[in-house]
This record gives structure tokens, sequence and C-alpha cells, in this order.
């Protein structure tokens, strides 16, 4: 016990990779990544790298039945080949994919104000470019960007966070080191300003006691990515009214 | 504590600025971003006000914040990204980028997807496909024609899969799909030309939408985000005969000068868009005018790009935006 | 999926085509303006991401130790996969019918000339497999082409690391893959072509068609072409045929195209190169956005 201890928190408070217990890893977004989409954005959490596009609303696509008081949102979710660090070819009907999407389509019911867009539907595409843990949570950021920028009426800021938890010791925003140590891994998504969670998951055990440090933990990671996001989405509003939508950044 | 890295994304430049609306200065604001400039940018949850003198306008509404309905009063949130708007007491977030939703009034240009039952279907990238009705498109040939018509071969006569159309929003049915019409002659089929789509929000409402532009080209901006490029034609393209009855006259091919200065002109709007700068008759002629000192397949260039739209916002009015 | 177009419209864009005057001023043998970033996805051996019109596609490349194809002991091997992303699936995403299996054969096909014996490890029993997966972010025509640049660049950008090869002196062999970065060979991509597909409109036939006019098309041809002008592959594609003195003519025309692409792969992949080492720590990606036009 004291040996898994070590491995994954030195006695300094440190990390495997030099964070603390209740630290974030470094995050970067950028809004409006692809032109033609009605929305996109892109997330760097650490070492996992999301993309995702929203379409819509627009008529539901004919394997769908329209609804007659709100919007349809699909959701769908893939990993590229070359996202993890051994290859690994993408199945089209992977249930842990299903399963994902249904989690990210589930949060967001809660957050879109789909009763403003009768009988339509609104597709959000997540697509993994890089896969380093806490993916389902990177997804949801990710796609609130997206919906922000096409213009579809949400209530608030959807921001999603995980936390495992190792010998005792709730990690935030755990890698996928962390996560193969097999401790319980809980994803939470709130909406920020209420705090009221719109996505609750966890995999493995977790002792009824640990629970409420777990999950408080998740929530104050998900008012710290809230600034995160706010600020990429003020600086896309702020880009879009100066006109330097597809100009070159001023980095080069 | 939390120990987080800021994000960094695109970073702007030059501000525009300030706007018709008094933006800057909303009584009983609390938390707002007011960018430089002074137009003040929201985020979906931004408390805009909680003066409740104000009315609720598109785009925001209202959230308790405490538990105790009676300790506060609701505040009145937004639901966009994008920047608050105010006539007098009224509150408005507008996003600057979103689906066409229309109005009674507004000039569409859009393409046959379906007909059938008295009626066409058409794309007009909104939300859901407009419809067209029988009963509101001018026939060639009178009321007559009319009646034959309602078959579904003689509709196709008239308008078919694929074609494209300028048309005027009649009315809204209840789940928001427009009704068009093409009652006056200055509406209906397209022929020759080019057709081409930027984000709608680009295209604001006018008095008219249909310009002949100094270099001999006819453009239709459909305030959908549709566009319909054409050679200007001296005589219209539907007329009242001796009989008064409505007759299409004929069409002509693109001649070679017009299709070059319609791809001149086509490749400007583009430029236009790709920067985000709307796209108005003025904005277009100004960004052609310093298109000239390029070949028209150079306007496809970053460089050229980045000239005539500096151009075009330096010259445009203030606030268009 | 194709768009409808008015016939009128279709005229008038056979017109412009036959006049030598596309919609956007663009001469029939003209490419648009295309953007090139190369290893921007980190966990790959390399990568490129390539945008031209509206067609965006990504290419990762990772090799790995496997075994040869037994009919080319000596050699080291390619596998390719082509997906189009969960990005590319909207209505308005337009491919050019064509499948991933489609795709990746071809891409395979052109690559069939290149020389991998640098990636021999132990003649018949070890190689590198250098596995190319190509994500279609948006799929607005001109696959073929977008793919062959994006291919080739992120070959281009592929590093390999050294292998020491020992024997035991039983006959037992040991591999030690160098964990240094600059203990690395690159690959000879001279012979990676690039793909030029022409569409057929009306007498003419044209290189890189928007949307409409790729609607208007009624066959395509795609030619593999590399920097000695040599062609690798040549598939003729749907229907409507081709009158041979065309043909003829399309495939001279698609021989000029691909070497100027390529190099214009090739100053644009320089100037990468150059802007890199004046500033390093420069954000690349999906965080910026090179200036590109619509």
């Amino acid at each position: 016990m004291l040996s898994r201890k070590l491995e994954f928190v030195s006695p300094e408070g440190l990390r495997i990779d030099g964070r603390r217990p209740n630290e974030l890893r470094r995050i970067q977004a950028r809004v409006g990544v692809f032109m033609q989409a009605d929305g996109s954005a892109y997330i760097e959490q650490g070492n996992t790298k999301i993309l995702a596009t929203v379409y819509g609303p627009h008529e539901v696509s004919r394997k769908n039945k329209p609804l007659h008081d709100r919007a349809i949102i699909n959701c769908e979710y893939r990993v590229a080949s070359f996202a993890t660090a051994e290859r690994k070819k993408p199945v089209r009907t992977d249930k842990r994919a299903l399963d994902l999407a249904a989690a990210v389509r589930g949060a967001f019911e809660g957050a879109v104000m789909t009763q403003l867009y009768p009988r339509s539907q609104i597709d959000i595409f997540l697509q993994v470019l890089q896969s380093d843990g806490g993916n389902r949570a990177v997804c949801i950021n990710a796609a609130t960007l997206a919906l922000m920028d096409a213009g579809i009426a949400m209530k608030d800021f959807v921001c999603a966070c995980s936390v495992g938890c190792i010998d005792d010791t709730p990690l935030l925003d755990i890698n996928y080191i962390e996560d193969s140590a097999g401790g319980p891994d809980l994803t939470v998504a709130v909406l920020a300003r209420s705090r009221k969670t719109v996505l609750v998951e966890m995999d493995s055990r977790l002792h009824i006691d640990r629970f409420d440090d777990v999950l408080r933990l998740a929530i104050d990671g998900c008012q710290a990515i809230h600034s995160i996001l706010d600020s990429a989405m003020v600086e896309r509003t702020k880009a879009l009214l100066a006109g330097a939508a597809s100009g070159a950044d001023a980095d080069l | 504590m939390m120990d987080v890295e800021p994000s960094s994304s695109s970073s702007s430049s030059a501000m525009q600025s300030s706007s018709d609306y008094s933006s800057a200065a909303i009584a009983g604001a609390a938390e707002l971003f007011i960018a430089a400039n002074g137009r003040h940018i929201v985020c979906p949850g931004d408390t805009i006000t909680t003066e409740t003198s104000f009315m609720r306008g598109h785009g925001t509404y209202f959230q308790q914040q405490s538990k105790d309905e009676n300790e506060q009063p609701a505040q009145l949130t937004a639901a966009y990204a994008g920047i608050v708007e105010r006539v007098n007491k009224l509150l408005v977030v507008r996003p600057l980028r979103t689906r066409y939703s229309g109005e009674v009034g507004d000039v569409v240009v859009g393409r046959v997807t379906g007909l059938g039952g008295k009626r066409w279907k058409l794309d007009i990238n909104a939300r859901l496909d407009g419809i067209l009705l029988l009963s509101s498109v001018n026939l060639p040939g009178g009321v007559l024609r009319r009646r034959s018509a309602e078959d579904e071969l003689m509709m196709r006569d008239h308008l078919t899969e694929g074609d494209v159309i300028s048309a005027e929003v009649q009315s809204l049915f209840s789940d928001g799909t427009l009704s068009l019409h093409t009652r006056s002659l200055k509406y209906g089929k397209l022929h020759y030309g080019s057709f081409m789509s930027v984000p709608s929000a680009l295209i604001k409402r006018c008095k008219n939408h249909f310009h002949d532009l100094p270099c001999g080209v006819t453009m239709i901006l459909g305030l959908n985000g549709y566009i319909w490029l054409s050679e200007t034609r001296a005589t219209a393209q539907m007329q009242l005969n001796p009989n008064d009855e409505i007759e299409e006259t004929s069409f002509q091919i693109t001649s070679i000068n017009a299709r070059s200065n319609i791809a001149r002109i086509r490749n400007c709007i583009n430029a236009l868009a790709s920067r985000h700068m709307p796209i108005y008759d003025s904005t277009v002629v100004y960004a052609y005018d310093a298109s000239l000192e390029f070949d028209v397949k150079a306007l496809l260039q970053p460089e050229a790009i980045d000239k005539i739209t500096a151009h075009a916002r330096a010259l445009a009015d203030p606030g268009a935006m | 999926m194709t768009l409808a177009l008015s016939r009128f419209e279709q005229e008038d864009i056979a017109a412009g085509v036959a006049a030598n005057l596309r919609s956007d001023g663009r001469l029939r043998t003209d490419y648009r303006p295309f953007t090139v970033e190369s290893g921007i996805v980190s966990n790959t051996s390399g990568s490129a991401r390539v945008r031209l019109g509206l067609t965006d596609v990504l290419v990762g490349v990772k090799a790995e130790i496997g075994e040869p194809d037994q009919a080319k002991p000596t050699q080291g091997r390619f596998e390719v996969t082509v997906d189009f992303s969960s990005t590319s699936a909207s209505a308005a995403a337009f491919d050019d019918d064509n499948t991933e299996t489609e795709l990746a054969s071809a891409i395979a096909r052109t690559l069939k000339g290149v020389d991998l014996s640098a990636l021999c490890i132990v003649p018949g029993e070890q190689c590198w497999v250098i596995y190319i997966d190509a994500l279609i972010l948006v799929a607005a025509g001109n696959a073929y082409d977008v793919l062959s640049l994006a291919v080739r660049a992120a070959l281009a950008n592929t590093r390999i690391p050294k292998v020491e090869v020992s024997d035991d002196g039983h006959g037992r062999v040991e591999l030690e893959v160098s964990d240094d970065p600059h203990h690395v060979t690159e690959l000879d991509i001279r012979a990676v072509p690039v793909i030029v597909t022409l569409s057929k409109i009306g007498a003419f036939h044209i290189v890189d068609a928007t949307i409409e006019e790729e609607s208007c098309a009624k066959s395509r041809v795609h030619v593999a072409v590399d920097s000695k002008g040599a062609f690798c592959m040549v598939t003729k594609a749907s229907a409507g045929g081709i009158e041979p003195q065309l043909l003829f003519d399309a495939l001279e025309s698609a021989k000029q195209v691909g070497q100027h692409l390529l190099s214009q792969l090739e100053a644009t992949l320089k100037q990468e190169e150059r802007a890199l080492a004046m500033f390093p720590n420069s954000q690349r990606g999906f965080l910026t956005d090179l200036q590109s036009a619509t």
C-alpha cells in the first residue's frame, strides 16, 4: 500500500508529472477551428487533445424523428488511430464510444435551450487527436465552446472535470497513467454559475466517506475550468469583432 | 488552491470604435465584461443586469441566483456568447455567429430541394427548410396557367430541384418554418449566374438587397447568407406583356467580360466573409476597388485578402458591425 | 453526395471552364492556395495537416517494428488507413463518394515505388512498419489530392529511431532501439507522388474542382505524379467516357500541375522549417490558425 502511494504521490506531495493533488493540467483552448462548421473548438488539457464540431440547428436527419417541441441533440465520438501511445484502429460501433457520446448528449440536454429549436437537430461531433486521460471531461468542455461558437442558446457553460482517488488521496484531473492505477475515476460536469451537476459518472468503487471530498474537488476543478473557457470565448468574440477571425496569429 | 494556466488563443488586433447603442452604461450591471472599445461582451450565464426595469429581449433569460426567491430579484442573464445591445429599455444579446432564423419581409435566396402537394421545399440555410406555396408564386401566363400547374409535372416545369430563386419571407409557421413568396416581379427563378454562401450573420437588413454594382454585376444579398451574382441585364426577367399577363423574357449566358467581374466580386465577398466583416453593397465596392491591383485569382491568396479587407474596414462606417 | 445545381448554373460553369475562367478566376490548371503544417501531433513519428479549399486532412505516422512482406524481405513496409472524422460527418459534408478503403488503397498504390530498404532491420524477419493513418477532418472534395499532399508532408516529417541489431552468439537476435531523438533516420520521400484529380466538364479537364464544379463533372481521373514527372497510377472513376486524345491531354497537364504542386509543397515545408528555427516556441497546430482563404 505504502509503495503504491509513493508511486503516484511523492512524500513531498507531487504527482508523477509534478502536479499537486488539486492541480489541473495546463489547458489551452481555441474557439473557431473550422470555418464552415456552425461552431468548433479545440482543447489541449495536458496531453489530451480534442476537437469538437457543432452543426445546426438544422433539419432532422433521415434516421431520426423530429420532436415537435424541441431540438434533438446528436452526438458522435471518435478516437484517431494515432491518439493513443499504442496505435489502435478505431471501431465504428465501439461500445465505449457510444457510451461516452450518450453521456455528453445527456449533459447538454440540460444546458442547451432546445425548446427554442423545435423539429430540428443539433450535432455535436467529438474527435480525439491525442488521448491521455480525462477524455470525457475535455470533450464536454470543447463541446461547450463549440456550441457557443455556433450561436446556440445555452443557459450557461457546461464545465467538466475528472477526479481520481488513489490511496485515499483525491487527485484532480487524472492522466492516463494515474487512471490505469485502477482506482475510482469520477467525471463531473456542472452548469458553471449554479454549480448544478448535469453529469456525474464514476468508474470503479469509491467509499462513501470519500465521495464528498472527491465531488467537492471536482466541482472546484470545474469552476477553475470555467474561467479558462470563458476567457477563450471572450477572446473569440473580440477577434470576430475586430475581423481577425482567420488572420495569422501574432505569435509568429 | 487552484493553479491553472490561462488559456491562449487568437489575439485581437485593432478594435472597432463604439457602436450606436449605449452598451457600456447599463445601470445595475454586475460582473460584466466590457471590452476596451465599449462593446459589452457576454457569454451564456453572465448576468447582464439586476435592474428590474429592463425588458427581456432575444438572447436573454431570467435566472434566480439565490435559493430564496423573495430575497433577490431574478437577474437578466445572457444565453449566447455575443454582445449586448440596448434599444431603450429592451436588452438583447446578439451572437456574432448563428443560423439564420428569418423575419417577415426578409429577402432570401434559396435552392429548391423538393416539391409536391402544391408547394416547393427550399434549402435556405436556416434551421428548417423554407416553403414556397404554389399560391405564392407568379406564374407566366396568368391565372389559367396556375390552375393547370397544380399537377406536379407542371410545377416542375416552373421550378424543379436545384433551381435557385430569390424570394421574400411572407410568414412564419408555428414551428419557425419560413413561408416564402415571389409575388413581386423582382423575385423568382434565377438563371445564369453564380451562387455563393456566407455566414448569414454578416448580412444586415437594409432597404434594398438587390444591387447593380458599378462593374456591371448584379448582386442579390440574401439575409440567409445565400448570395447570387449575375451580369446586370437591361431588361427585367419577368415583364407584363400588352395583355397584362406575366411573361418570362429570354436569357443569355454570362458574357466573358462580366464573367471576370463576377469572379472578382465573388472573391471579394469571400475575403470579407473570411475576416468576419459585414457584407453590404458599400463594403463589397470598397473591397472591389482595392482588389483592382490584383489578378482575379490572386485574390485567393491571404496577402491580397488582408489588403482588400483592411481597405474596406478603413472606409466602412464605424459601428457598422 | 453531390450538390444539385440548376441547369443554368451548370451551363454557366461549363462555359467558364471552356473560357478558361472559372468562377473564382482560376485557370483550368490552377490549384487554390493550400496550407501545410507538419509535426503538430505529438505521440507520432511524423505528422502533417493540409488544408485546400474547405477540405482538411490530418495524417499521423507511427513507426513500429514488425514483420516484412514475404515478397519483399529486405524492405520495410507501409500500412495505410483512411478515416472520416466525426467532424466531417455533417449534412454539408461532401466526399467524392469514395469510401475509406478506396482512398487508402489508392494512397498505398502510389507508395509502391518508394524504396524502403533502409527500414529493414533483420532481413526476412524484422523491419519497420510505417503506419500511415489519415484523418479526414473536413470532406469538401479533392480527397485524393489533399490526402496525397498530407501523406507526403507527414512522411517528410517522419523520423525513425536507429536500431542496433546484435547477435548473442546463439542465433538469437536482440534489437536495441535508440531513444536519442537525434539518432534517427529520415525517409527518402523523393518517390512519394502527389495525386492530381482531373474532373471533366464539357470537353475540358480542370484540377482542384470546387464542390459546385464537382457536381457538374461527368468523370474524374486521378493521376499520381512524382518529382520526375513519371506517372505512378491512373484511375478513371465514375460514369462518362473520355476520348483517348482528351485523356492524353489530361495526363500531360496532370504531369505539369503535379510537378508544380510538389515544388510548392517543398517550398512551403522549407519555409515552415525556417520559421520554426526562428521561433521554436511558437504556438502551432490547432491552437493557432495559419492564414487561409475560405
